[in-house]
């Protein structure tokens, strides 16, 4: 084993990110510009990316350095989200940004990278952060492209190689598996950093904290107290011309598969014995599998897909899915999906976990509602019958307002026992008055360094799969009466009926 | 004189937030959204007449946004006769993007040397409960002083600055003593040296470096032109300590300004120098090779953020500080 640096010291000296390259393909793309671009020149605002880290964009458009440069400048001052823009620095961050055009498919392009990284290795120690962030029709000729170049193997001793790769990491289980294996024939499965930026969230790594580093909550977290969970991500924006991808792709396998059933996990996994990456990541992996998978005949009543149509929301006439640009006109796309997940082990035994999704609702957010059982007995109901049947009520607010609120009950002030519920709250915003980092800083800080913790694994995807892929083949042999709610609600009426089914209602968010 | 009691000064810091409350609910306001009062933590911070009132409030204005806390401001001048008076304010800033307010309330307590023994009590009843007790004492005089002791006793941590004592040896002594006595105390000229620990241990990440440093016998610290002080005893002892090896340790005094202007790392084949440079550069000599890295300098308000954000138990402070004060003991 490799002697340990003996002048590290955790509690003061933040964790050094290594010196490495970046090469992002898809660089002149939208999550490019909207989100790792901003992140980088953040980690660079707040010193955590390594000195003369260089950062190559490519794509197939040709363009000179400095033109890339402007381009990424121009993005960066326009999605830099909750932070100032600095001149002096994106200067000198922009000094080490680099373009190099090339079609992901030709030999000869690697080669030229391989030139390009083999200047830097000086300074970069030969280490190289791959980013996918193209279709996934671009993947596999990407990671074949490396491998053959030998880009997939650092030069020097000790160099990484390693590939961030962006959902959907196929779409189906079958795909997801063939995908893996094309990963895993250039990158050991160590290397591979499948990201879903819904884990780099700074309110769901603190579901880990909140559950694990306070006593009191814990032994509460299990079917004796805890009622149901609902876990919604609402999006009050439509396709925004996206149509034609998200008619390929739905709500299902757009949030459920990926996002929503990590966040499920995170919530309801075991404790890790310790908080390192295998070890997070296998209580993650044991959670997912524990899904019960949905037999035939639950697959009609636990699950519902929806579709909006035209709607007013405000003074403004939203149009239907099947009227946005790119989409056909009797498309039966699920832009809402909704799910009663239950798992099979003994602390969640017999406990519904709801979770729904949808675009074109009221309003943007994600929240997990963690609903505990009633109080065994109303003493108070003899003064205001009825008005003691809310529960407690735990909200996890992941966006936009990261925070958690506790609901209980509280005398009103003045005579008479007259309870209505009051919210505690906890808000990241205020409590710690400082910026909190994007999910895709905390996320590239970490592939950099090479904690894996918050990526997902081969066999967490497999196993979501496991458990979307039923309901998918289910919604696909089946023919829906589609649209089924209006732009601007909270979905279909089905979707009420599935929860009512065990006298449950859907929280308003 | 006014009758200073906690009672008065929660009474007047209740309406100073409704005053708030009020004032941001106006239309046209520039706070209009709302105001959000955060408190983590009661921040004490004890300070001396002389120091400048703007910089304790600078200090505590940018703390603010990383810290929220109850601020308690003491300020004692020199005097027999009593005097004793307190005022309360709110520092409120707009997070960046962001139309809500955060306001955290300030309590600035004033008092003469005569009046000093009367201050922990009415510390102790405006402290806000359930929360850590931070005690911040910009002179060492506060620390001796047996008038603050109940204080000391309450604190969750308690923050000295060496760099500010008159008689440093003496005050990292008291500190020693006061760990032993179960006081968690810590002290800013050891904040101060971060950077350098900072730039040594990413120097060793590097594997061929680290084997070799069973080599080193002999550490070298540089001081500024004011001699040894201790951040130079605090750095020596931890380069001695965090090596592991019989390394003999000198310091020297050079010209420079800065508290310490060079650390070299020699054995007999092996040689590695650190040296600040103008303004924010720090030059790095290994084995006859040169680099130059920026060496980010630290504000009073960026150590004690550093500070505050330490929660646990600093083993590696307490593990040094007898080192260091040896050191320093021995003239060294």
């Amino acid at each position: 084993m490799a002697e340990a640096n003996p002048f590290l010291d955790s509690l003061r000296l933040e964790r050094r990110v290594p010196p490495c390259a970046i090469v992002i393909f898809g660089a002149n793309g939208d999550l490019t510009k909207r989100k790792l671009i901003p992140a980088l020149y953040r980690l660079a605002f707040e010193r955590k990316l390594p000195p003369a880290c260089a950062i190559f964009g490519n794509s197939r458009t040709p363009m000179s350095d400095d033109d890339y440069r402007g381009k990424m400048k121009e993005a960066t001052q326009q999605f830099l989200e909750d932070s100032p823009f600095d001149e002096a620095l994106w200067e000198q961050f922009a000094r080490n940004l680099y373009y190099v055009a090339g079609d992901l498919k030709d030999p000869a392009f690697y080669q030229q990278l391989k030139v390009q990284l083999a200047a830097q290795e000086t300074a970069t120690g030969g280490n190289v952060l791959f980013y996918l962030s193209t279709q996934p029709s671009h993947y596999e000729p990407a990671v074949e492209g490396l491998g053959a170049a030998g880009l997939n193997v650092g030069g020097l001793p000790k160099a990484w190689r390693r590939v961030v790769v962006e959902k959907p990491f196929g779409h189906d289980l079958a795909s997801a598996r063939e995908l893996n294996k094309v990963l895993q024939s250039a990158f050991p499965e160590r290397d591979v950093y499948r990201i879903d930026h819904y884990l780099g969230k700074e309110t769901v790594q603190n579901v880990l904290a909140f559950r694990f580093a306070n006593g009191i909550f814990e032994p509460l977290w299990n079917r004796r107290y805890i009622n149901h969970i609902q876990i919604t991500a609402a999006e009050s924006i439509g396709v925004e011309g996206r149509g034609a991808y998200y008619q390929e792709s739905g709500a299902l396998k757009d949030m459920i598969q990926n996002h929503l059933l990590q966040v499920m996990a995170t919530i309801a996994m075991e404790p890790s014995a310790v908080f390192e990456p295998t070890s997070v990541r296998d209580e993650r992996a044991k959670l997912l599998r524990s899904i019960r998978i949905h037999s035939e005949a639950e697959l009609a009543t636990h699950t519902v897909a929806g579709q909006y149509g035209s709607g007013r929301v405000g003074n403004a006439d939203l149009p239907g899915f099947r009227q946005e640009p790119g989409v056909s006109p009797d498309a039966q796309t699920d832009t809402f999906a909704a799910a009663t997940f239950f798992v099979d082990n003994w602390r969640w035994a017999g406990v519904p976990f709801y979770i729904r999704t949808g675009k074109r609702m009221p309003k943007r957010v994600t929240d997990i509602a963690i609903h505990f059982n009633a109080a065994p007995l109303s003493i108070f109901e003899r003064d205001a019958p009825g008005q003691t049947a809310r529960p407690n009520l735990l909200i996890i607010r992941i966006q936009p307002e990261e925070g958690i609120s506790l609901r209980f009950l509280s005398k009103n002030p003045g005579g008479g026992m007259r309870l209505r519920p009051v919210s505690m709250d906890f808000s990241y915003g205020s409590s710690f008055g400082v910026r909190t980092p994007t999910a895709y800083e905390t996320l590239l800080e970490d592939a950099m360094a090479g904690d894996a913790t918050l990526y997902t694994r081969q066999d967490m995807v497999e196993a979501s799969w496991q458990v979307v892929q039923p309901i998918s083949d289910y919604w696909r042999s089946h023919y829906h009466v589609f649209p089924n709610y209006e732009a601007g609600t909270w979905g279909p009426q089905a979707s009420d009926e599935m929860l009512a089914r065990r006298g449950h209602v859907w929280r308003v968010p | 004189m006014t009758t200073v009691t906690p009672d008065r000064i929660l009474k007047e810091m209740q309406q100073l937030w409704i005053d708030i409350g009020k004032t941001a609910m106006e239309p046209g306001v520039k706070g209009e959204h709302g105001i959000l009062r955060a408190c983590a933590m009661t921040l004490v911070i004890a300070a001396d007449e002389e120091e400048e009132t703007a910089d304790i409030g600078e200090t505590i204005a940018e703390l603010m946004h990383h810290h929220p806390s109850r601020a308690i401001v003491l300020r004692v001048r020199d005097g027999g006769d009593e005097f004793l008076e307190s005022r309360v304010y709110a520092q409120c800033w707009r997070p960046f993007g962001r139309r809500q307010q955060i306001c955290c309330e300030q309590i600035e307590i004033r008092s003469s040397e005569a009046s000093l023994r009367d201050i922990p009590r009415i510390v102790l009843g405006l402290m806000v409960p359930d929360l850590p007790v931070v005690l911040v004492c910009r002179s060492a005089l506060w620390f001796g002083s047996n008038s603050f002791a109940p204080l000391l006793r309450v604190a969750n941590r308690i923050i000295l600055d060496t760099r500010r004592a008159p008689h440093p040896v003496q005050t990292m002594t008291q500190l020693e003593a006061a760990h032993q006595q179960g006081l968690r105390v810590s002290d800013l000229a050891w904040t101060a040296i971060t950077e350098w620990r900072r730039h040594i241990a990413a120097l060793f990440d590097d594997a061929t470096l680290l084997a070799r440093l069973r080599e080193v016998h002999h550490i070298r610290v540089t001081t500024g032109s004011m001699g040894a002080s201790a951040e130079a005893w605090y750095l020596a002892a931890w380069l001695q300590r965090s090596a592991g090896v019989q390394a003999g340790v000198s310091f020297t005094t050079g010209t420079s300004t800065n508290s310490i202007h060079a650390v070299d790392l020699k054995g007999d084949a092996f040689s590695l120098s650190l040296q600040r440079g103008e303004g924010s550069v720090l030059a790095i000599l290994r084995d006859g090779l040169a680099a130059s890295v920026s060496f980010a300098l630290s504000s009073d308000w960026e150590l004690l953020r550093e500070e505050l954000s330490i929660t646990g138990d600093d083993r590696v402070y307490h593990a040094v500080l007898p080192r260091a004060i040896a050191l320093a003991a021995a003239g060294r």
